[in-house]
């Protein structure tokens, strides 16, 4: 602001020079920025033919830096890391007195991929969507099929392991993890503060991916042109998003995402942004709740810092 | 100013979590077993005011064929295309034709498929639930859909589908069947080939579900993509909503990529 004053208070001496200046400043920004983008442009991996950035249409009004900047601040996750990705679940307990479930993912996550719970045991990926019974888990459905006293402790005892005091204010006591403890696991400084993909990838934990050994889930190989990362283009010329289907499937199901969350058409989920997914929508079903949040920036934006 | 911006943020993370929570579309993965293939009949339109009808196909289709209804019977593919009337089923038509208390319970059960309210909605859901998990555990199981492998089941005879209603259907004595089996090139290089077997899909439908509406009857003629068959076109109109769900990718594209065979 107080450069505009100067620049009027020079403009009201002499105006000839007030345009010139703002044309010969107008040039050199866009001189700039144009320079700014080839090089960043330039700092990408060469475009292949299998390989391109893609062009992303977007339907909605971006938001104001401002604006985004309030909403990151709102929807970021800031809790503990022993206590990221944890759901309470108090709907039915609280109708039969009982204290509110809470369930860990990050205890869970160890031991088996997102399509085990998620598909294999219908687990519904939103919260008291799936609606489970006493009589149902004690038949072995939902938590009943591993927690029968064989694969885990059994849901018919041992009630306070998931049955927890939780206070007026939401607190309780973290779970500990004992399966986590004595490995290796790679780090990260947001979410539940481990880095899962790199877990996988670097051996330290193997997830099963399927309860049923005879009969595993169909594997279809990824198409040649989804082997290597997506690319797209965002709203801001300053990054792009990469996107690894390589590692969604170490965990995924296809059909945790596709068609439901996103089209199967080269691009075709328009209506997807980022304000969508910080509302939980989109990539933010699992990377606001369960998966990496999106503190960890520069996972999907290269050259963008993390917000911690 | 600030705090205006701040407020209407705060409302629309609180509209985007609603979104979330109850924003449902008929998506396939997010479909439990025991609902997948449920059909939601009522006719507001035709000043129906009465609670829907929920129509369970896996309660039906162990017991009969999928043409038997939708050819014979004339019940349209899409979800309320029929406008069944109360009148229509009283004289045999459409539900009718079954439920007359002698092939299936009679129409003046009207409790058994009409909720009398929403807590009696939840009751009859529950028990169809529950009625769901003991027919399963009767059938062979798969992974997506309804989790239970009616082909198999067909085959291998723990299932016997009726083709043929006494009085309704026509006598097919010179019946054709075609049991080629079309291998298909996928259009994305990478992904296993395509093989579709009529004889496995006549079982089921004879030809008139198919053809000529939803496939010309020229082989290869018709131009399918993916995307389409994820909105309801083609092999969409029924797989993804009643028979085995899209997400069961390899159960078409089953064949090893560049099988000479198949060249």
């Amino acid at each position: 602001m107080g450069f505009l004053q100067h620049t009027n208070a020079m403009a009201k001496k002499n105006r000839p020079l007030h345009w010139g200046g703002l044309t010969a400043l107008l040039c050199l920004l866009l001189a700039g920025c144009g320079d700014n983008f080839d090089r960043f442009l330039a700092r990408q991996e060469p475009v292949e033919a299998g390989n391109p950035i893609f062009q992303k249409r977007y339907t909605t009004e971006s938001l104001s830096r401002s604006e985004l900047n309030q909403l990151l601040d709102m929807a970021l996750y800031k809790g503990p890391p022993e206590q990221y990705g944890d759901i309470v679940l108090r709907d039915r307990s609280d109708r039969h007195r009982m204290d509110p479930v809470v369930f860990s993912h990050r205890l869970h996550r160890s031991r088996y991929t997102c399509r085990v719970c998620h598909i294999e045991l219908e687990f519904s990926m939103k919260k008291g969507g799936t609606g489970i019974t006493r009589e149902e888990y004690l038949e072995g459905l939902y938590c009943g099929a591993c927690h029968n006293g064989d694969i885990a402790f059994s849901v018919k005892y041992s009630c306070n392991l998931c049955h927890i005091k939780v206070d007026q204010e939401g607190r309780y006591q973290a779970k500990k993890d004992a399966m986590l403890g004595g490995r290796n696991l790679p780090t990260q400084e947001y979410g539940d503060g481990i880095n899962w993909v790199e877990a996988v990838k670097s051996g330290a934990i193997a997830p099963r991916n399927s309860l049923n050994a005879e009969n595993p889930p169909p594997s279809m190989p990824l198409p040649q042109h989804l082997q290597k990362p997506l690319r797209w283009t965002t709203r801001s010329p300053r990054t792009l998003v990469v996107f690894s289907h390589a590692s969604h499937i170490l965990w995924l199901d296809c059909a945790n995402c596709h068609p439901d969350l996103f089209s199967v058409a080269r691009m075709g989920t328009v209506e997807f942004d980022k304000q969508k997914n910080l509302y939980g929508m989109y990539c933010g079903t699992c990377h606001m709740t369960v998966a990496f949040p999106m503190n960890g920036c520069n996972r999907c934006h290269p050259d963008q810092k993390n917000r911690l | 100013m600030k705090r205006a911006m701040t407020k209407t943020l705060q409302a629309g993370v609180i509209f985007g979590l609603f979104l979330s929570l109850y924003g449902t579309g008929s998506a396939s993965a997010a479909v439990k077993s025991h609902e997948y293939g449920n059909v939601l009949m009522s006719q507001p339109g035709k000043g129906d005011t009465s609670l829907p009808v929920t129509f369970r196909h896996w309660s039906h289709r162990g017991k009969y064929t999928c043409r038997l209804c939708h050819v014979d019977l004339e019940f349209s593919q899409l979800a309320n295309g029929t406008g069944v009337m109360e009148e229509d089923n009283r004289n045999g038509l459409y539900c009718g034709a079954c439920h007359n208390g002698k092939e299936a319970f009679a129409l003046e059960a009207c409790t058994r498929c009409h909720p009398k309210d929403k807590q009696h909605e939840q009751e009859l859901a529950q028990q169809a639930k529950r009625e769901f998990q003991e027919l399963k555990k009767t059938l062979p199981h798969s992974t997506y859909g309804n989790k239970i492998d009616w082909m198999k089941a067909e085959q291998d005879g723990v299932i016997k589908p009726k083709d043929f209603l006494e009085g309704v259907s026509l006598r097919k004595s010179d019946k054709m069947v075609n049991v080629r089996e079309e291998p298909r090139t996928p259009t994305l290089a990478g992904l296993p080939n395509i093989i579709f077997s009529h004889a496995k899909h006549v079982v089921w439908n004879g030809c008139g579900m198919c053809h000529p509406d939803t496939f010309a009857l020229e082989s290869g003629k018709t131009p399918i993509t993916m995307k389409a068959i994820t909105e309801g076109k083609f092999c969409g109109r029924c797989h993804g909503t009643i028979a085995f769900a899209l997400n069961d990718c390899t159960r078409c594209h089953s064949k090893p990529v560049l099988n000479p065979d198949l060249k």
